[in-house]
């Protein structure tokens, strides 16, 4: 995965989540952005970077990213809510997934060096 | 400079999601304030109160106990639901900044991805056009903005899984029946191949448990259709298409992630799921005329309209007429196409068609009293068939004239779409903008008085709120809005009350004078006291043995 250069779709789904993001601005303001980028990249992002590591076609990737992050995402943020203040819980939950994400990823890559091509 | 033909595939789909995702808005657009029946305030609530402790909910908070307190049977304290989707709620808040317009928002783009799960499924199985036709019609589904109108959001997104759990398993099938073909490989490359295989059975299983974590009917749908998939498959080809250990993955991926993040719910529905079990199981007497019938033995449900239980109006226009009945000859079409052509893809949709089927006459089995609430799904088995049965027409004609013909009638179906679902969509979601049903601006400053100066288990009664005779679904709001026991008008518990909210903003709204006059009349016992909140035509007093004494 190399973010320097997306490709075609991946450019479409950047200019998407911004028209997105300015379409809720235009209508509701500050808090429909907000909450549209905030669910963009707090909680579906590292699920579509953790989906990456796995051999799937883009839109197999964001499906899967879109049910494991309203899915998964806030199963852990829950049970972390007993632990900490639950506001806390959502951005630790979000970095977990983000270093699960990276962590994957590192141990595909590995798989992938030693595999032959 | 010529356009990639993936581009026009994404910009039709985003021209498709997004003006589905501008009529399911509607409602929000120019009034945030609380909608939804029935159930639709404690789904607010859960996440609501989740984030204004800022703790996690285990146990059904006091001002909701009376209604749901004891609807989990395994353990009658706790939530009755799992609480992934109240917390993912609670997330949007909390990011978005307000209390409730990104719970609104989020809840719609919850309840609108179908269209983009559906399209994602049968492009897969159909390619571009039948995908984009149907998500075109389903972004104007009423069975799902009336679901969406209604609040039975978990269950709209539950629903909204199944094309990608059903995708999952399609793609296992498939790469499963090509390892057992008896191909030369290179060893590396099957190897790929078997964990691609594996990763599609374990994400099949963490589908269904992250369906069964928002509500257990979508899970129980999907596992339907994969059942009579799995069936239709042995029986065209007379061998098992799966394996017994990437099976045991995917069941055990389900169970394991279900345990672990919803603990105190899997018993709730193991029984739910028993004769004679849970709050939901009320089993009936088998009824076999339902066989033979579509929606006449099946509308005897006092809580549904009765446009619920017609053909036109559900997948048509509400406001009936000749025209809304476009879809269904296309539908009878899209059906024989299936049954002609039996491609692992059409055995696919037979599946689905024969689960939903079988799921709304589930009491001629004698099993629970909940195949009304299947119906939620017939829009997503029904589009697809109404586009491939469209797109099956030419097929009857010369091959000369197949392209003309089939653009011809993709654009009718567009135009019908549009002028017919489209408009009957457009009209009953821009109603909802400003209707009386919804909490007032006063309301919503009255509740959130009581949450700030009462304590929090004070009980209060509401005289004159829209509904408070029978405890409708505004006054439901209003307790989950104040986050306080709002009592039910049955007789007993309100000599536990507290404090009296006299509310006549409904009635001054409807210019309803003898509403207003029995508002009057039940506020005279309180002539001597001091309202300890005034405005806007709401008032709260303390109950001080008023009341019930001269109730």
């Amino acid at each position: 995965m190399d973010f320097s250069q997306p490709t075609h779709e991946q450019r479409w789904e950047l200019g998407i989540l911004a028209l997105l993001a300015a379409l809720s601005f235009l209508f509701w303001g500050m808090a429909g952005a907000r909450t549209i980028l905030g669910v963009a990249l707090l909680f579906a992002l590292p699920f579509y970077l953790l989906f990456g590591a796995f051999r799937l076609g883009e839109s197999e990737r964001l499906a899967f990213s879109f049910c494991a992050a309203v899915a998964a995402f806030p199963s852990v943020t829950y049970w972390l809510g007993f632990i900490m203040p639950f506001t806390t819980a959502i951005w630790v939950a979000s970095l977990l997934w983000y270093a699960a994400a990276a962590i994957v990823i590192l141990i595909f890559r590995k798989i992938r060096k030693r595999a032959p091509s | 400079m010529r356009l990639k033909s993936s581009s026009i595939e994404i910009a039709l789909l985003l021209l498709v999601y997004l003006s589905t995702l501008y009529v399911w808005t509607l409602p929000l657009q120019g009034n945030t304030l609380p909608f939804g029946d029935v159930d639709a305030s404690s789904h607010f609530t859960i996440g609501d109160y989740m984030l204004s402790t800022d703790a996690s909910v285990l146990r059904t908070p006091y001002h909701i106990t009376f209604r749901y307190g004891g609807q989990n049977n395994a353990f009658p304290d706790y939530l009755w639901y799992p609480p992934q989707y109240w917390t993912n709620a609670a997330i949007a808040q909390s990011l978005g900044g307000d209390r409730l317009l990104p719970f609104f928002l989020i809840v719609a783009l919850f309840c609108s991805i179908i269209v983009l799960t559906s399209y994602f499924l049968i492009r897969a199985l159909f390619g571009m056009w039948p995908a984009l036709l149907s998500s075109l019609l389903l972004g104007f589904s009423t069975r799902d903005y009336m679901i969406y109108l209604w609040g039975q959001w978990p269950q709209s997104l539950s629903f909204a899984l199944t094309p990608v759990a059903l995708y999952c398993l399609y793609r296992y099938v498939g790469s499963y029946a090509a390892s057992r073909e008896e191909t030369p490989g290179e060893k590396e490359e099957k190897k790929k191949e078997h964990l691609q295989r594996i990763i599609y059975a374990s994400l099949y299983g963490l589908v269904l448990a992250g369906q069964f974590f928002f509500h257990p009917q979508g899970m129980i749908a999907a596992i339907g259709a994969s059942l009579f998939f799995v069936l239709f498959l042995i029986i065209r080809d007379r061998k098992i298409p799966f394996s017994f250990r990437d099976m045991a993955i995917g069941i055990g991926m389900l169970i394991a992630v279900a345990v672990a993040f919803a603990p105190f719910n899997v018993g709730e529905f193991v029984m739910e799921l028993l004769p004679q079990g849970g709050s939901g199981g009320q089993t009936q007497p088998p009824q076999y005329a339902k066989l033979f019938q579509w929606y006449q033995g099946i509308s005897n449900d006092p809580g549904l309209p009765d446009f619920y239980f017609t053909y036109n109006k559900t997948h048509g226009s509400l406001d009936g007429g000749l025209l809304s009945w476009w879809t269904l000859p296309l539908l009878a079409m899209g059906i024989a196409a299936l049954l002609m052509r039996r491609r692992s893809q059409e055995l696919l949709m037979l599946a689905w068609l024969t689960s939903f089927y079988i799921l709304t006459r589930l009491v001629i089995f004698g099993i629970g009293s909940r195949d009304i609430r299947m119906f939620a799904y017939e829009a997503h088995v029904f589009y697809p068939l109404i586009a491939l049965g469209l797109l099956a027409i030419p097929s009857f004609f010369q091959v000369k004239y197949h392209s003309r013909l089939r653009a011809g009638l993709i654009a009718i179906f567009i135009i019908l779409a549009i002028v017919v679902n489209g408009a009957s969509a457009y009209k009953t979601l821009a109603g909802m903008q400003h209707s009386i049903s919804r909490i007032s601006p006063y309301q919503y400053g009255a509740a959130a008085w009581l949450r700030d100066n009462t304590p929090p288990e004070a009980d209060i009664y509401d005289f004159g709120t829209l509904g408070f005779q029978n405890y409708a679904a505004k006054v439901k709001w209003m307790g989950v809005l104040a986050q306080r026991h709002f009592i039910v008008n049955d007789g007993k518990e309100q000599e536990g009350t507290d404090y009296i909210l006299i509310d006549y903003t409904d009635a001054l709204a409807l210019h309803n004078e003898e509403y207003i006059n029995a508002i009057r009349q039940f506020e005279q016992q309180f002539a001597n006291a001091t309202a300890l909140y005034n405005q806007d035509n709401i008032r709260v007093y303390k109950a001080n043995g008023l009341f019930p004494a001269n109730a």
